[in-house]
């Protein structure tokens, strides 16, 4: 367990790094969120209606759907293994004596650490800022919900991405397939609008898809447009555990295939 | 003298046209990867345009814009968009080279150190937004008031100042890079300033927010001033002349201060 400790520390202390960069993080996210809130403001406010959404309602979507994109999204986990598989680094990570795909989860699990400890504050004020425009859970337990279904989003996010990375061993340029990747999970899990306003076609096949439980659930919970239901937390699980062992399975296939090259 | 500039110019445009061969040989060296980028960034058109029709399916006009003419701000945005990506997707690069310490070798060779540090990487798989840019337009104009040479040719004027406009910007964003060493939150500012000038400004109520965003961020002329000419009768041609008074504007003072910044490098390599 030390060893991971160490590995998610050293992820901190990284990202830590560069301090003004953290600063202008900082202003960026506030900036965003002022975008956010006052794009949806102005279009409601000359008498327009995105669906059955009202003002409080959307705000609240995008608010959310903008802090799940700052906290828990692995993109980075992709086009870290990419990298390392293409310029031979793996090398090195697969000689640590520890398992690579919790090597790369104890990155990933530093990497929200460091996000935690600098979008927190900045999310707070926005949230007390907005808290007269944000809608409030369904259920009594609605953010402790909220808690579980963004822990077990966090999961699913960050092994969708690993097997993502791990494609590499397959293709040598990658860039293409992640990109790909990137754009479709993005739609898929309510990041560019609320999936309810979509044809029912699409809300069908994403019922199949494991990826609106990575945004678009969580993200329903909390703002109270929709109650928590034991299945949004059964479903996610199954695909966790499902696409855990796909992945084990990939790698397993995929470092038979390695060559070093680059190395 | 006059042939002297001539022939620099000359150079330049070889050095520029040299820089996309390479650019397109390197992509096309993995042909899988470059047609799969190809489609994506086409699928990302597609998305974009489903969440305009989504949003319309909802309301008759945005801040006065009609769907048809809302598709020539959104076809004039993915225009510029393709020209930033695939000719001066570098500009994203910058602060990454100056981190590993790979700018030194931008910066040493004999050439101008703005165009080689402006056009070095481009993108051209997102000349798929060429496309559905101008068939956007296209929709647009079909709908709207029809083709008339004088809009049309004001409206490519445009889109040409809204281009030098968005790079200076760009460029001014990413010269803080030299300060910072990792300015990769920079991206996140200028990823979110920039999508959002594929919405008319006129959707923001505030006088003071769009007079900031005409001419402190001057997101007013990428897409919404284009398309606003190409699909009216009645040309303003104040603001076609604002938009080239901005465009010289904002092209020096990032030209200022890029020059300005680079004396702050210090290289990492070496």
């Amino acid at each position: 367990m030390g060893k991971y400790l160490a590995v998610i520390s050293n992820s901190i202390k990284k990202n830590l790094a560069y301090r003004a960069n953290t600063f202008i993080l900082m202003i960026s996210v506030l900036f965003s969120f002022g975008v956010l809130f006052y794009f949806w403001n102005s279009i409601y406010m000359q008498g327009n209606k995105v669906g059955t959404y009202t003002l409080s309602e959307i705000i609240s979507y995008y608010i959310f759907i903008t802090i799940f994109e700052l906290l828990f999204t692995s993109t980075n986990t992709a086009w870290s293994i990419g990298d390392e598989i293409r310029n031979g680094q793996i090398t090195n990570s697969i000689l640590k004596p520890m398992g690579y795909f919790e090597y790369k989860f104890s990155q990933s699990l530093g990497v929200i650490f460091y996000r935690m400890m600098l979008f927190v504050p900045v999310i707070a004020l926005v949230l007390f800022l907005l808290r007269n425009y944000l809608t409030q859970p369904k259920d009594d337990y609605g953010y402790l919900f909220f808690i579980i279904l963004s822990f077990l989003a966090f999961i699913l996010n960050y092994i969708i991405y690993y097997i993502v990375g791990i494609s590499s061993f397959w293709v040598v340029d990658n860039n293409g397939f992640f990109f790909t990747c990137l754009v479709v999970i993005s739609f898929m899990q309510g990041q560019w609008m609320p999936l309810d306003l979509l044809p029912t076609w699409f809300v069908t096949l994403g019922n199949y898809l494991p990826f609106k439980y990575l945004f678009f659930v969580p993200v329903g919970v909390v703002s109270g447009r929709s109650a928590f239901e034991y299945s949004m937390l059964i479903i996610p699980l199954l695909w966790c555990v499902s696409l855990y062992f796909l992945a084990k399975f990939l790698y397993k296939k995929g470092i038979k295939k390695y060559e070093g090259y680059g190395v | 003298m006059k042939d002297m500039g001539f022939r620099k110019f000359k150079k330049y445009l070889q050095i520029f046209l040299q820089l996309q061969r390479i650019n397109l040989m390197k992509r096309m060296s993995y042909p899988v990867s470059f047609i799969m980028s190809c489609s994506t960034v086409l699928l990302t058109m597609v998305l974009s345009l489903l969440f305009i029709n989504v949003s319309f399916s909802f309301m008759d006009n945005l801040a006065g814009w009609t769907y048809y003419q809302m598709l020539a701000v959104v076809g004039s945005y993915m225009i510029i968009e393709c020209i930033m990506w695939a000719f001066f997707g570098q500009l994203n690069a910058i602060n990454f080279h100056i981190m590993e310490g790979t700018m030194d070798g931008i910066l040493l060779k004999p050439i101008d150190d703005q165009f080689l540090a402006s056009f070095w990487r481009g993108d051209p798989e997102d000349f798929m937004r060429l496309i559905t840019g101008s068939a956007l337009v296209v929709v647009s104009i079909e709908n709207t008031i029809g083709l008339d040479f004088l809009n049309l040719s004001l409206f490519l004027f445009l889109i040409f100042n809204g281009t030098v406009i968005l790079y200076s910007f760009n460029l001014i964003v990413r010269s803080v890079s030299f300060w910072v060493i990792d300015g990769s939150g920079l991206w996140l500012l200028m990823e979110r300033v920039t999508s959002n000038s594929q919405f008319p400004v006129d959707i923001y109520y505030n006088k003071i927010v769009r007079g900031a965003l005409t001419y402190i961020i001057p997101l007013a002329f990428v897409a919404t001033v284009p398309a606003k000419i190409l699909t009216n009768r009645d040309i303003d041609f104040q603001l076609v002349e604002l938009s080239f008074v901005m465009a010289i504007f904002f092209f020096f003072v990032s030209r200022y201060f890029w020059k300005f910044s680079l004396k702050h490098y210090s290289s990492a390599s070496s």
